[in-house]
């Protein structure tokens, strides 16, 4: 279970998100909604410790949690980016196998050995060997998916996952995650998306915009 | 025609000499001037201010004079100073110094032309910035900087003759030698040759190296 309590933000003066508190339980999906500019990125990319909250502090499980010093081999949130953000000289299966080999000191047959699972559960077996540039949106998703999959990681977490695909794809996402759910997995969901958020949270949280200061 | 030919395989060992001294210089200024480049573009990006200052005005220096001037200021200039170069090393010294800092130029816009959600999602995965660096941000910018790299390779080739000022029997020498001595152009116009081979075969070389980094765009 991750927990947050009053996390504030602000950019130059500005506070984008104020007293936000929130609660996953595990293996539940938590989606977070709101206007543009409300702050849901910012909130994402603090619970994920690309950037640092002001004030605010987080539990997981209990146990006080840094997510900025989370850069340990105790991989505990996994993120999947509105644009992906696969590495592009590296093939699918190595871009999942590299934080493996290199982070959790995997052998480069296990490492390989479990992509290639986590590869056909998400539909991709047979693109093992191609490049990123060579896949479609919805199949560069479900690599970056892997990729987060692949360091075991107790919370997913996506920024938009629907707004860089076909609408079509909306779908299709919405199984994906909930299929990851029936295996047990946390999962945080940024959207402004509302149907989509009503698919398939648990809880959801709206981030409103703040008000200058 | 065969009084030229003739001519041609006589004065060919010394231009070969010549040559080999040329490709000595190349081939060292290439093998110390690259990763001190790319080490002198990482520390561009230092955020510690006065690195950044020295290393920018290094760059700035050199790439706003001369390499004839440097190369003459280390070899006849530094002397007065007490502080002495023997021919080659005072050519390698000016060439190195030079060369790293238009590479180091080069790499930083290879580096900045890389995403920054690169870095982002490196970090994510829990790689140290030394992992990210070595296998996430090199290779991208090994492939970006490539044909700049490249246009500085081909220029290196021809810059080499500027050793001619410091005395060094340098491919360009050993034709000017022949030249004055036998009046005749033909030792010029095999130089010209050779220059011509060396920078064919290395536009060659890098070309491959380039198809080496398409695999992926
Ligand atoms: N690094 C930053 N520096 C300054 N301001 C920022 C920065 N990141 C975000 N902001 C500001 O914070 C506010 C919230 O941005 P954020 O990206 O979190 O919104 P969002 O809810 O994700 O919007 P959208 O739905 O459009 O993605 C915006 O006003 C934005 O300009
Ligand atoms: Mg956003």
């Amino acid at each position: 279970m991750l927990e947050a309590s009053k996390i504030n933000k602000s950019f130059n003066g500005t506070q984008v998100l104020t007293d936000i508190s929130l609660e996953v339980d595990s293996g539940k999906i938590l989606c977070i909604v709101g206007p543009s500019g409300a702050g849901k990125t910012t909130l994402l990319r603090i619970i994920t410790g690309l950037e640092q909250a002001d004030s605010g502090s987080f539990k997981i499980d209990g146990q006080p949690f840094d997510p900025d010093s989370n850069n340990t081999s105790n991989a505990l949130i996994g993120v999947v980016f509105q644009d992906f953000r696969l590495f592009p000289h590296l093939s699918v299966l190595e871009n999942i196998t590299l934080a493996p080999e290199l982070v959790l000191k995997e052998s480069r047959t296990k490492a390989q050995a479990k992509a290639k699972d986590i590869l056909s559960q998400l539909d991709l077996a047979d693109k093992a060997d191609i490049y990123p540039f060579q896949l479609s949106g919805g199949q560069k998703q479900r690599v970056a998916i892997a990729r987060a999959l692949a360091l075991d990681p107790k919370i997913l977490c996506y920024d938009e996952p629907t707004s860089a695909l076909d609408p079509g794809l909306r779908q299709s996402v919405e199984t994906l995650i909930l299929r990851l759910k029936s295996q047990g997995m946390t999962q945080i969901v940024v959207t402004h998306d509302m149907t989509f958020a009503q698919n398939i949270a648990d809880k959801i949280l709206e981030v409103k915009p703040a008000q200058e200061l | 025609m065969n009084g030229i030919l003739k001519y041609s395989t006589e004065i060919l060992p010394s231009l070969l000499q010549g040559t080999k001294l040329t490709l000595g210089l190349f081939v060292i200024t290439l093998v110390l001037s690259l990763p001190i480049g790319a080490l002198v573009s990482l520390g561009l990006r230092s955020r510690f201010k006065p690195l950044q200052w020295l290393l920018n005005f290094y760059v700035w220096l050199m790439r706003g004079t001369p390499l004839l001037l440097q190369l003459i200021f280390i070899f006849y200039g530094l002397p007065v100073l007490h502080i002495y170069f023997e021919r080659f090393s005072a050519a390698i010294f000016a060439f190195v110094l030079n060369y790293a800092a238009y590479f180091a130029e080069i790499f930083r816009g290879g580096f900045q032309s890389v995403d920054k959600g690169q870095f982002e999602a490196a970090r994510v995965l829990r790689l140290t910035y030394p992992q990210t660096i070595r296998k996430i941000v090199l290779p991208q910018v090994t492939k970006i900087v490539l044909p700049s790299v490249g246009n500085e390779v081909i220029n290196l080739v021809k810059d080499s003759s500027l050793v001619y000022v410091i005395g060094l029997g340098d491919l360009l020498r050993a034709g000017n030698i022949a030249m004055t001595r036998d009046v005749t152009l033909v030792p010029l116009l095999m130089v010209g040759a050779i220059y011509l081979a060396l920078t064919a075969l290395f536009t060659f070389l890098l070309r491959k190296v380039e198809q080496h980094y398409s695999y992926y765009r």
